[in-house]
């Protein structure tokens, strides 16, 4: 599913796979309540508002098919488990465990898709 | 499997090298492949702590092309990123290499002796050291 979104946020140019569109897939894989759509949106929102400043802070714009240098990302993942570990966090509180075993394995998917779009 | 046994090439290739060159490198050696074994990460908040290469998104085999003047990962999984060397320094024991992108800056050190390598890069409020051997690449770039 989240292959099938690709071309949505190559278009969109950003690395992370958090654009509108797949937020949307995400909330329907996750079968939320009315009460949790807006909560676990907000979530998402974050993660792709601090995660997009995080990779401009370390050059990183995922286009133009470069490579990132050898050495440019050895302070992103540890930056990005920060604003991770908020996201886990909060939607913990919201979400039931088996809604939270769904969004672990999104956020799983999400981060292959990165290294992917990092060229990595 | 074709993985496993590419990473074994390199393996064999670094212990071959220093084996057919037992002193770790002289003043005609242009460029050294390096396997980074361990890696910290220190801030001013708090103690040296190891992290794992993965963590830090650092290849474990890198060449270091002192003619092309550029570092390159050698990993099969990570291959073809590099950086710049901005300058070499040669001591009677010691080659320091060191560079930097826009926000990090680092180098290595290789003992000339045995081949032990240290380095450190240096991002923001952190810097993350790295440890390992080096020793000259027979294998042509």
């Amino acid at each position: 599913m989240l292959a099938a979104l690709a071309p949505v946020h190559a278009a969109q140019g950003s690395v992370l796979p958090l654009s509108e569109a797949h937020i949307s897939q995400y909330l329907k894989r996750l079968s939320l309540t009315e009460k949790q759509k807006p909560s676990v949106t907000a979530i998402m929102r974050r993660w792709r508002q601090e995660g997009e400043a995080i990779l401009k802070k370390h050059g990183i714009t995922g286009q133009g098919g470069k490579k990132p240098g050898l050495f440019q990302l050895v302070g992103l993942k540890g930056e990005l488990k920060s604003v991770v570990q908020w996201g886990r966090s909060e939607a913990s509180k919201i979400l039931t465990p088996v809604q939270m075993r769904e969004f672990e394995k999104i956020y799983a998917e999400g981060a292959v898709l990165i290294r992917k779009n990092l060229h990595l | 499997m074709r993985r496993t046994i590419c990473s074994l090439k390199f393996c064999l290739a670094l212990l071959a090298a220093s084996a057919v060159f037992p002193q770790a490198g002289n003043a005609e050696d242009k460029t050294y492949i390096c396997s980074i074994s361990d890696a910290r990460e220190c801030t001013s908040e708090a103690d040296c702590k190891a992290v794992e290469l993965e963590e830090i998104l650092v290849a474990p085999l890198i060449i270091y092309d002192l003619e092309k003047k550029a570092i390159v990962s050698a990993a099969m999984r990570d291959h073809g990123r590099e950086e710049k060397i901005a300058g070499i320094h040669r001591t009677p024991s010691d080659l320091i290499i060191y560079g930097h992108g826009d926000d990090e800056v680092w180098n290595t050190i290789i003992s000339l002796k045995d081949g032990t390598m240290t380095g450190n890069i240096n991002s923001g409020d952190a810097t993350h050291i790295l440890f390992g051997h080096c020793a000259p690449n027979i294998y042509p770039r």
